[in-house]
């Protein structure tokens, strides 16, 4: 039988069965492996080499909110918070209504970085505002909005998503961090002070007649 | 005896018809079609993302250091560029892409696809996705396998089925995985509004919009079932080829309503369709050539 196999052409197809063989096992396999999502392979894979291979599987989870990240920001000598359009510092979009700062976003609710980052990314943003629209700013805070899905409001919607356009869902609204930022440093504003900041609503969330802020800070 | 021998040698020649559909050389107007397709796909794809090059690939944009994209499951990342690096990157992927899509320096583009897909991910992980990864592995089993060569007697372009069983694999790993992480690690088979809450959110088109206004819900359970059984069969439906039309027109249709229904993701059910070209056989693509060349002298008569 293997002579049969290999009377056509010896070396050459003994070459592409082992490439075949390789492809599976280099490719193939933990490809196939990472996007079923049950789980780590035995086998110690780099960081690198799993990203890689974890392409497959997406959207596989019920979705019971979906949510969004919002910033705002306070001007020198104003004590009011205006919501920042993302596009000015982030004009990249990502998939989704979204931008790629959404996405950094999202990576910063990670425990292990989240207060670090969103620091870091106070003070570049605070930068880039100043250079770009010449804009004078003090204090940067990240919140987190979300709405329940299979609601009249997402169920039943006028048209595409848009985060900026009058939502009357209930919306939940939840605070990731506050910040001043002085000379290119950011301090936590919470920490000087015990009592909660409320978080109220943004107006266009609010459902009509005005309700009162639900905020989760 | 005779018994044993007969199916001993079946066994055999089932086999070997096993190994040769596996590794011989077979026609390779598939595969130039698939080059030709997915090179398009990976050129949309970074003409797309090169429209924000700045914020991409420069000091410009915000970017996560080392140890961030650690903590989130990601590599380090690849250094990033100034106005002129990326002038060369692009000219670099323009070129590459040419010379893949002509058929000219094959290994010499492969190797320039690679390496261009490679960095573009690796840059910056925050835009990378799913599509991002395909064009790694691809262009990657593609730069690794046996090129082409011409047979002497027909001079048509052949190549080692190596390349071609591979990337096939991977489009049928892509629904089979993606089935069972839906229907097994997932919510597929728990609920019967997953796809109609997916719906609903921040990818939601217009179109999207409109379905959900119109369509009934249990219309939306129907299109989910399609989906899981669609890729939970994948390996039947595409492997046997009686059974190609069903999938092609299932998969072609939930990439197209895909791309109607989330923004942005277009470019994944663009690169995924890609992929068919290569199920379709050597005899059907003349014979769509052939369809075209008439078609383009009646529209266009001189």
């Amino acid at each position: 039988m293997f002579l049969r196999l290999l009377s056509f052409s010896m070396t050459g197809r003994i070459k592409n069965i082992c490439l075949l063989a390789a492809g599976g096992v280099v490719w193939i396999i933990p490809f196939f492996w990472a996007g079923t999502k049950l789980g780590r392979l035995p086998v110690r894979v780099p960081d690198r080499l799993w990203q890689q291979y974890n392409a497959a599987g997406l959207f596989t989870l019920r979705c019971s909110t979906w949510s969004d990240w919002h910033i705002e920001i306070r001007r020198v000598g104003s004590g009011e918070w205006h919501a920042l359009d993302m596009a000015e510092v982030s004009p990249m979009p990502a998939t989704g209504y979204r931008q790629r700062m959404d996405r950094i976003l999202g990576d910063t609710r990670s425990k292990k970085i989240g207060e670090s980052l969103r620091r870091r990314l106070a003070v570049w943003m605070v930068q880039k505002l100043e250079q770009q629209t010449g804009q004078q700013v003090t204090g940067v805070r990240y919140l987190h909005r979300s709405w329940q899905t299979n609601t009249p409001e997402l169920a039943f919607p006028a048209g595409h998503w848009d985060g900026d356009e009058a939502l009357h869902a209930p919306t939940r609204v939840s605070k990731l961090g506050e910040y001043e930022v002085v000379n290119g440093r950011a301090t936590p504003m919470q920490s000087k002070s015990t009592v909660p900041v409320p978080v109220p609503q943004p107006r266009i969330f609010r459902r009509a007649p005005a309700a009162a802020p639900s905020a989760n800070a | 005896m005779n018994n044993a021998s007969t199916s001993g040698t079946r066994g055999n020649g089932l086999l070997s018809r096993c190994v040769t559909a596996l590794v011989d050389d077979i026609d390779a107007l598939p595969l130039r079609v698939f080059e030709v397709l997915f090179t398009a796909t990976f050129l949309l794809r970074l003409g797309w993302l090169g429209l924000s090059w700045r914020e991409w690939l420069t000091e410009e944009g915000f970017h996560l250091n080392a140890a961030e994209l650690a903590a989130v499951g990601c590599p380090e990342p690849l250094p990033l560029l100034n106005a002129a690096g990326a002038v060369v990157l692009a000219v670099a992927i323009c070129l590459s892409a040419a010379g893949l899509i002509l058929n000219k320096v094959r290994r010499l583009a492969l190797l320039g696809l690679f390496a261009c897909a490679l960095y573009t991910q690796g840059v910056d992980w925050m835009s990378a996705s799913s599509i991002s990864k395909l064009f790694v592995g691809v262009y990657g089993i593609l730069l690794l396998t046996p090129g082409y060569i011409q047979d002497a007697a027909s001079k048509r372009l052949m190549i080692s089925a190596v390349p071609v069983r591979l990337v096939q694999g991977t489009l049928i790993c892509m629904y089979l995985a993606s089935g069972i992480a839906k229907g097994f690690s997932g919510d597929w088979l728990k609920h019967n509004d997953v796809l109609y809450t997916l719906m609903q959110g921040v990818f939601r088109t217009d179109f999207a919009a409109w379905c959900l206004r119109t369509l009934p819900v249990w219309s939306w359970t129907t299109m989910q079932w399609t989906t899981l059984l669609f890729e939970l069969e994948a390996p039947v439906l595409f492997c046997v080829q009686k059974l190609r039309p069903i999938a092609f027109v299932t998969g072609i249709g939930l990439h197209l309503m895909i791309a109607l229904m989330m923004k942005n993701l277009i470019f994944f059910s663009v690169q995924m369709v890609s992929f068919y070209a290569l199920f379709v056989t050597p005899e059907q693509w003349r014979r769509l050539g052939v369809c075209g060349r008439t078609l383009l002298r009646r529209l266009l008569p001189c």
